[in-house]
């Protein structure tokens, strides 16, 4: 009973999780995207709408950070292997076109590398305390917002900012915490 | 209603202390404000537009652990009064919290420009304006909170936010979400009352909405129904404030009766309006000690009257003094910005017209052969112009006439 019991809540879980992976994913992806699409740096008024792709990126990927810990998790090491293969080779995907869309200019690499530095700290910050890890990414994406256009986000290497990331996302997915 | 109990948790806190350094890096990315009382509070407000997602954010993260499951239950049950208070509550809560927030940064603010040796006096609609966008974001992250109590509603908040808020900006729609930060000189203007009254009524309206959604969703309890009531409200606020910002001016200043000036120095006298004029004898020593080489080639300074600009197209008898406003309190102001302030001896009537003249280009010209001759002789090389015709560009740009002759046959290097 008990193992039925606890399947469900895994199945449950699994599919919340699953949920809450492809929003993740289908936003970060749909914000990342959009603003190169429609024309990057926006000259309108005051802030770019691309400027706050940090901040957005940050704050999804850090209350994500969760489920996704539940989603590579199962207890069935076949599953792990596929779900871990699928995870990686999607964020792969993305990454990809991410640096593609850069096309070497400046400002998009400074933009990409501070959501990555944004989600690479919500990640460090929800190893301490979890519910808050939306607020460092936020806090982090926020200096990001007002430092483009100067020099030290255009200098934000993006090789180190997608090595941290990506070290830290397979640091915490396997030894991150998966509750609050 | 629980009030103001518990306002202080370290979840609160947290978020408060988040909020108000976000803030206070805004403030701090300029320095034109410092010294300044009359545009300091406008300049802090400048941070709440960038902010406001973080504001909201915040608020849908606290108000979900204040709207418990047993707290909706208890209010749900006993109708539709304990609803609305419960939702107020929870709003007022972030509201105050939001408020100490940005009342501390404007303080600062307020404390390193008296520090500074401030000058002017401290309008008070800034600090009516700053209400209206923290009420708002709230109101959203209530909303979204109350719709959807998970952490997911912070990042949807602040999503939410930032869309709104840049649809509303670009949009020109009669929703105060950019309140503050004017980068032009305040000298001679003054808050408009009626575009205030107006964006605060707008304000309202805006939290009133989102609030009523937030009790439709502590109500009913339906995720679908809720959401489509959020989406409708934010795309029928951004449809009204847009059709509303057509058809209102939504000019926050209007000119003022009367601008008073303070006078210092001389050869040449500079003054500068009183709001501007906490720095005026540094401004006054720096300008004098710039138009040295000017008076060394002969130019006769004792008669000269350099104002600070102000308003548009000003005409006025003296010169006009050519540092931008927020350069009137001296930071990060170049011996070479100094001199080049000498360099519109006179109001000349060219300057106001709305199609450029001959007389004008020659005007600009011989304003930058002597900026150029300005700079060659402060840093000891040799300059294009030799001193008398440096007298000469400049007697003609007082006179308001420089002769085709006079500019022709330089070659600025």
């Amino acid at each position: 009973m008990s193992t039925r019991s606890d399947g469900l809540r895994s199945h449950v879980r699994d599919r919340g999780a699953l949920r809450v992976g492809a929003v993740r994913l289908a936003l970060c992806s749909g914000i990342a995207y959009a603003p190169f699409l429609v024309g990057l740096p926006s000259h309108h008024q005051l802030v770019s709408i691309a400027y706050f792709i940090p901040m957005v990126f940050g704050v999804l990927g850090a209350i994500g950070l969760r489920e996704h810990v539940q989603w590579l998790r199962p207890r069935n090491r076949l599953l792990w292997l596929c779900r871990g293969a699928v995870t990686s080779l999607v964020d792969l995907v993305c990454l990809a076109g991410l640096l593609l869309t850069i096309d070497g200019r400046p400002e998009r690499m400074g933009i990409l590398a501070g959501a990555l530095l944004a989600a690479t700290v919500g990640m460090l910050v929800a190893c301490v305390a979890q519910d808050f890890a939306w607020l460092g990414a936020a806090g982090v994406g926020f200096i990001c917002l007002l430092s483009f256009d100067q020099a030290v986000t255009l200098s934000l290497p993006i090789a180190a900012a997608t090595i941290a990331y990506g070290v830290t996302l397979v640091v915490y997915s396997i030894r991150g915490p998966s509750t609050g | 209603m629980r009030g103001l109990r518990g306002l202080f948790s370290r979840a609160s806190l947290i978020c408060l202390i988040v909020f108000a350094s976000a803030d206070l890096l805004v403030l701090f990315t300029r320095s034109t404000w410092i010294g300044f009382l009359g545009y300091t509070p406008e300049w802090a407000n400048a941070g709440l537009y960038v902010a406001s997602p973080l504001i909201a954010g915040a608020s849908a993260f606290l108000t979900r652990v204040y709207l418990s499951p047993e707290l909706v239950a208890i209010t749900r049950g006993r109708g539709l009064g304990p609803s609305i208070r419960t939702i107020a509550s929870a709003w007022v809560r972030m509201v105050v919290l939001a408020l100490i927030g940005h009342a501390a940064v404007m303080l600062i603010a307020l404390l390193v420009s008296a520090f500074f040796g401030a000058s002017g006096a401290i309008p008070w609609a800034p600090f009516v304006y700053a209400v209206m966008p923290i009420s708002m974001a709230c109101a959203i992250g209530v909303a979204l909170a109350a719709i959807f109590p998970h952490v997911w509603s912070s990042g949807l908040a602040i999503l939410t936010t930032y869309g709104l808020w840049y649809v509303v900006v670009i949009s020109d729609a009669a929703i105060p979400a950019n309140i503050g930060g004017a980068t032009i000189s305040l000298a001679g203007l003054q808050y408009r009352l009626s575009t205030l009254l107006i964006l605060l009524a707008a304000a309202a309206v805006v939290t009133a909405t989102f609030l009523t959604v937030a009790v439709l969703a502590v109500r009913r309890q339906s995720f679908p129904r809720s959401l489509t009531a959020f989406a409708v409200a934010c795309f029928c606020l951004v449809l009204v404030g847009t059709v509303a910002g057509g058809h209102t001016s939504g000019a926050t200043f209007e000119p003022s009766q009367q601008v008073d000036f303070v006078c210092e120095g001389s050869a040449p006298r500079i003054c500068l309006t009183v709001d501007h004029s906490a720095r005026l004898s540094e401004v006054a020593a720096a300008v004098q000690r710039a138009a040295q080489p000017l008076r060394d080639a002969g130019v006769d300074m004792e008669t000269l009257t350099l104002r600070e600009g102000w308003g548009e197209g000003q005409a006025h008898p003296d010169g006009e003094l050519l540092l931008g406003f927020g350069q009137l309190n001296g930071i990060g102001v170049t011996e070479s910005d100094y001199a080049h302030a000498l360099l519109q001896p006179a109001s000349c009537a060219d300057y106001f017209v709305e199609e450029p003249t001959p007389q004008l280009e020659r005007l600009f010209t011989a304003a930058q052969l002597l900026a150029e001759w300005l700079d060659a002789k402060r840093a000891g090389t040799e300059p294009s112009l030799t001193d008398d015709r440096a007298r000469e560009l400049y007697d003609a740009l007082r006179a308001c006439s420089v002769d085709e002759e006079l500019v022709d046959d330089v070659d600025p290097q």
